[in-house]
This record gives C-alpha cells, sequence and structure tokens, in this order.
C-alpha cells in the first residue's frame, strides 16, 4: 500500500507541470472533438497523432494518446444524444435512450449524466488499476518465454472471441498482421524475409504507416463514398445538472457499469465497446420494466457511458503489467511506448517507475480535464458538428501524410500507408475486422521471439508447452476459447436448417 | 457481393498456400533453432485455414450472407463512389510522388484543391484553393515550425 502511495506520487510530481499539463490538454481537446464529429474513429484519430508525440518524453506522449482515448468516450456521447449519430462505437447503445431524453427535452441531463457516469467509472478504474497492475507485475516477472507465448496466444485467440463478424476472417486478419510483422531482417538469423530484393523493406513495414493506412486513410475512402450529409442540431440542451431522481435512478447502473466495463477492458480482446453494449444489456434484463428502455431510461445512458469508460482504464492493466496490447487501442500506446524506447511489462515497474506511475497518475488527470472540458463547453461541441466534412477529410489526408513521413523520415512510409489505406477500405466492405490484423503485427515480434526462445530451451521441442503448468493452462484456455467460439457460431443455422 | 466474398476467401487460400511455400524455403530450423520460416508458416497455415473455413462456409450457404457477418450488400453504395474513392487515390498517389520534388507545403496545397473538388464537387474552384492553400499552411506550421520535423522543401524553399 505504502509503495503504491509513493509511486503514485512520484507519478504525479512527475506529471504535474505545466508542460505534461498541456499536452494532456491537448489530447483531451483532440480526443473530445473527434469523439464529437461521427466518422472520425478514435483508433483513427490515435494513429493520425501518433507521429506527433514521437518527439515527446514516453509518458508526456502516453498521456496525451490516453487523453484522446478517453476524450473520444466522452465526447461520442455528445452526437449520441444531441443528433442520434454515435460519434464511435462504443456510443452506440446511448443513442437508444439518449436520444429518447433529448425528445423529451432532457438532453441536458443526459449529457450531464453521460458525462458523470464517464467520470466516477473512469476514476474507479484508475483506483483498481493502481492496485491491480503493480501486483500483476510482480507476478509476472516470474514468468518465462513459453508462459508469455502462451499469454500472447491467449490474447489474439480472444480478440477472435470478441470480434463483431466472422471468427474465420478474423483467423486470415491474425495471420495477415503476423505475415506483414515478419516483413524485413530476422533479428536472430539476419536472413531477409518476402523483402523482393527491395531496400526499403529490409526494415518491414513502419507501424506508424500500417496503422494511419488502416485506420486513418481507410476511414476516409469509406466516408468519401457516400455523399456528403449535413447534420442538423435541433435539440434544446436544457439543465445539464442531473435532479436527484436522475441520480437515484443512476447510481447504481454507474456502479455496475463500472464493474462490468473495468472486467471486460480486461480480458484482451474485450474494449469499451463490448463493455457498452453487456451493461446496457445487463440492466435492461435488471430493470422493472424493460419495454421501457430505448424510450428514455437514464439507465439506458448512465450504465453504458460508465462501462466503456471503465474499461478503458482497465485495458491499460494488460499492457503496463505484461506488455500485452489488449485491443487495437492499447496495441497503438504500446507502439507509441516502443517508438520512445521503452518496452512495456513487467519490468516497467521496476526500470521506468516514473513512466508507470506518470501513465496512471496522468489518467486522473485527465479524466478531471475531460469532466471540465465537457460540461461547460458542450454548446461549443455541437457548433463543431456543423464543419463540413468536404474540408475535413482533405486536411485529415494531409495531416496523415505527413505525420507518417515525420515518424521515420522516409518516403517509402507514404507509399506503405497509402497500400495499407486501400487494403483496409477493401477488407471492411467484406467484413474483415482490421483491429485483429493490427494486434497480430505489435505482438508478432514478441510472440516470435518468445517461440523461439521456448523451443530453444526446451529438450523436448514444442513438449515445453504442456510440461509447465502455467503455459499448459494458458494454451487450454484457448482451447476452451476456440471451442466457444465453434459453439456459438453453430447456434446460427444454415439456410434451410431448423432454428 | 457474395461472388465477390467467395473470390475473396478463394485469395487468402491461394496466398496461404504461397506464403506457406515461401516460409518452407526460408528454412524452418535445425539443430541451432527454429528457422527464419517457421514463424512465417505459422502465419500462412492461419490465412490458409481462415481462408478455406470461409470458402466452404460460403459454398455450404449457396452464396447466401452468413448471420451477423458484416458484408456490405453492394461494392458501391452510390453511382458515384468508384469516381470519388479512384480520384482520391489517384490525388494521394500523385502527391506522395511530388513530395520528394515539390515538398510537402507545395505538393498539399496543390493537392488539397483537387481533394476538395474530389470530395465535394460543389465547391468553387476559388474557395477549394484557398481553404487548400489555408490548410497546407496550418499542417506545415504545425509539423514543420512548432514541432521542428525536417519536411523536404521545395523549389520555393518550403
Amino acid at each position: 500500500m505504502e509503495g503504491i502511495l509513493s509511486g503514485l506520487g512520484g507519478g504525479f510530481a512527475a506529471i504535474l507541470n505545466l508542460s505534461t499539463l498541456y499536452y494532456i490538454f491537448i489530447g483531451s481537446l483532440i480526443g473530445t472533438l473527434i469523439g464529437v464529429l461521427p466518422g472520425i474513429g478514435p483508433l483513427a484519430a490515435l494513429s493520425l497523432l501518433l507521429p506527433t508525440t514521437v518527439a515527446l518524453p514516453p509518458v508526456v506522449s502516453i498521456a496525451m494518446l490516453s487523453a484522446i482515448f478517453y476524450g473520444s468516450m466522452y465526447g461520442g456521447s455528445i452526437t449520441s444524444i444531441l443528433v442520434n449519430i454515435p460519434g464511435e462505437a462504443a456510443s452506440v447503445v446511448t443513442c437508444l435512450d439518449g436520444y429518447a431524453m433529448a425528445r423529451q427535452g432532457r438532453a441536458g441531463a443526459a449529457l450531464g449524466m453521460a458525462a458523470l457516469g464517464s467520470f466516477i467509472a473512469g476514476t474507479f478504474g484508475i483506483v483498481i488499476l493502481c492496485f491491480f497492475s503493480p501486483a500483476l507485475s510482480t507476478f509476472a516477472i516470474r514468468l518465462g518465454p513459453p508462459e508469455y507465448c502462451g499469454l500472447m496466444v491467449l490474447g489474439l485467440v480472444c480478440t477472435i472471441l470478441m470480434i463483431q463478424g466472422s471468427a474465420l476472417k478474423g483467423m486470415v486478419m491474425i495471420g495477415l498482421g503476423a505475415a506483414f510483422a515478419t516483413l524485413g531482417m530476422d533479428a536472430v538469423t539476419g536472413e531477409f524475409r518476402f523483402t523482393f530484393n527491395t531496400i526499403e523493406l529490409t526494415a518491414g513495414v513502419e507501424i506508424v504507416a500500417v496503422v494511419i493506412g488502416l485506420f486513418g486513410v481507410a476511414e476516409i475512402l469509406a466516408n468519401v463514398e457516400q455523399s456528403e450529409a449535413g447534420i442538423a442540431v435541433k435539440m434544446k440542451i436544457g439543465k445539464l445538472w442531473p435532479t436527484r431522481s436522475d441520480w437515484k435512478a443512476s447510481w447504481k447502473p454507474i456502479l455496475r457499469g463500472s464493474g462490468l466495463g473495468f472486467a471486460v477492458g480486461l480480458v484482451p480482446g474485450g474494449g469499451p465497446v463490448t463493455a457498452s453494449f453487456l451493461s446496457y444489456a445487463a440492466e435492461r434484463r435488471m430493470a422493472d420494466d424493460p419495454s421501457s428502455f430505448g424510450k428514455g431510461r437514464i439507465e439506458g445512458v448512465a450504465g453504458p457511458e460508465a462501462a466503456n469508460n471503465a474499461a478503458v482504464s482497465s485495458g491499460m492493466i494488460p499492457l503496463l503489467s505484461l506488455g500485452i496490447p489488449g485491443n487495437a487501442v492499447t496495441a497503438l500506446l504500446m507502439g507509441a511506448l516502443i517508438i520512445n524506447g521503452v518496452q512495456p511489462g513487467p519490468m516497467l515497474i521496476v526500470e521506468h517507475p516514473d513512466i508507470f506511475w506518470g501513465v496512471i497518475a496522468s489518467l486522473y488527470v485527465g479524466n478531471v480535464i475531460l469532466l471540465i472540458l465537457n460540461l461547460p463547453l458542450v454548446g461549443l461541441w455541437v457548433q463543431l458538428l456543423r464543419v463540413p466534412y468536404s474540408i475535413l477529410f482533405p486536411t485529415i489526408v494531409l495531416l496523415a501524410m505527413v505525420g507518417t513521413y515525420s515518424a521515420n523520415r522516409n518516403i517509402f512510409d507514404l507509399w506503405v500507408m497509402l497500400s495499407f489505406g486501400v487494403l483496409g477500405w477493401f477488407l471492411r466492405k467484406f467484413g474483415y475486422e482490421l483491429a485483429p490484423l493490427v494486434l497480430a503485427f505489435v505482438l508478432s515480434p514478441l510472440l516470435e521471439q518468445s517461440l523461439r526462445q521456448s523451443l530453444v530451451m526446451s529438450p523436448d521441442g514444442a513438449m515445453i508447452f504442456l510440461q509447465r503448468p502455467v503455459a499448459a493452462g494458458l494454451l487450454a484456455a484457448c482451447a476452451v476459447i476456440l471451442l466457444l467460439v465453434v459453439v456459438r457460431r453453430r447456434a446460427i443455422p444454415l439456410p434451410g436448417e431448423p432454428t | 457481393m457474395p461472388g465477390l466474398d467467395v473470390g475473396v476467401s478463394l485469395f487468402w487460400v491461394l496466398f496461404g498456400l504461397a506464403l506457406g511455400q515461401q516460409s518452407i524455403a526460408l528454412g524452418l530450423g535445425g539443430p541451432g533453432g527454429p528457422g527464419s520460416g517457421m514463424f512465417p508458416l505459422l502465419a500462412a497455415l492461419l490465412i490458409f485455414a481462415g481462408g478455406a473455413g470461409s470458402l466452404v462456409q460460403s459454398l455450404l450457404r449457396h452464396g447466401a450472407p452468413v448471420p451477423g457477418d458484416p458484408v456490405e450488400e453492394r461494392f458501391w453504395p452510390e453511382p458515384r463512389s468508384a469516381m470519388r474513392v479512384g480520384l482520391l487515390i489517384l490525388v494521394m498517389a500523385a502527391m506522395i510522388f511530388a513530395v520528394p520534388y515539390l515538398g510537402f507545403a507545395l505538393s498539399g496545397a496543390i493537392g488539397m484543391p483537387l481533394l476538395l473538388r474530389t470530395i465535394a464537387p460543389h465547391f468553387s474552384w476559388w474557395l477549394a484553393v484557398l481553404v487548400g492553400v489555408i490548410a497546407a499552411a496550418c499542417v506545415h506550421l504545425l509539423f514543420a515550425v512548432l514541432l521542428g520535423t525536417p519536411l523536404p522543401r521545395g523549389p520555393l524553399g518550403f
């Protein structure tokens, strides 16, 4: 307990300076803006802004990127409630009751409860993160390459369970991400893999170019397919502070959402989107009158909004403690740390306690800044919905190009970015989710290293994974999850089969 | 797009086979430990298995979409979608090609109005040029001036 408090104190000391606070503020501002504007998801925003953080110290870089992620979660609820268009995927369920409340003239209460619920859940998540993460790191230090290998495989398998579409397509995406990660020189043997005799590919493909292409460029290509449509904000916002009866109805859903969101965020492959959907389903099931959900129940806003913010906090635990990103966003944060020369994992708390605790402290500060930004400035955010997309998208294209170039100062990266943009846009059309590809791309170098180390240290080859209890347990968990995926898919009947 | 979806699945099967064959050629390992081709082979197996599974699933359903699989109904949602996407890719490629010769600021200032007109043809050329120049100047200021990133310069010195 004492160690945690002193570590956290050190973390606050590291970030409570004007420069870091400025970047957290900018991150919160950009994140909220991204969340408010439908069409640009948090992943696109994070990938576009990743290069701008390269020159910053690691703590500041992660603090800013985390603030963008948090901000987009907060901001996403604004458009969901006011115009029935989710700013990002985790706010989809907020539309159901949030927009209904707005139509009843209670937009202010919905917006206020969304912001306050998010703040409470975010803070809850960070407090648990403080205690849970160091304990997990202490445990993880004892793990060897086979256990790490098992953990990473589990992370990838969980992604298949969590994706919305076809598990088989998820499998293809994981394979493709792993294949892209092997491009370039093999660090162990020095052999060149799939470089097609080009000098540019000898160092592989840059993560910045890959993610900006897959999430930034692909998003724009998908958006320009449709004719531009204006967004009309007609709702009156009214009083933002929820009434006593709103609080009475919401405090339990907020607590439940916080707990559920935290648990879902911990699971590799889980994240804010799954958390918000599960919370909505849970609230509806527990309600005295489930049929009233979708017609303006404040519980339908409070629970999911709390759940998605708690999931953001708990998603940091596998990243900081094990060095394993649970979803595409934390994979990007991991990429940012690696670009800054910091390897996340159990040794992070030992080797870089300032970074470990600084990141946690920055989450606290970011949450407070977001609450201040969200409630009083809601009118300003609404005005931003009127920025025409025809101006926004070309600017993002230019930003993507300059951002990609500035990460490595290599023109070839721009071609990589464009190629991955076209690939991502094409894959999305056929229901291929891109998150497993990015996750596999980030995890594969570590997975390959652990796999090789495990096989080298084992006299019995691959049997080492069954001889070590933790590794065997993790692989057994993978098998159970794959079985679950098969059972879940078999529940969907073929044409002509009885339902 | 069930036909195209089957085609994409078939592509993964063939891609997985080709990648697997290339991985074996790299070497799977020996007494010194695993070789360079072992991990790519595992990736190839995943791609092959996923593609083959999707292909079989599509064939079993006689091309009918799998419930819950978010495949878009039509490749192009609107008649002009293909032109907009094609032009956007073309302008971006031209901008990337021009960057080493014209620099980012000038390529952006020329490319942005073209992108604007591609996305929103109702914009007048004058407005497109104005917005393009302002946006290119803002991005240049952010990266080259504020963040100090050394960006390629053009004949005008920026």
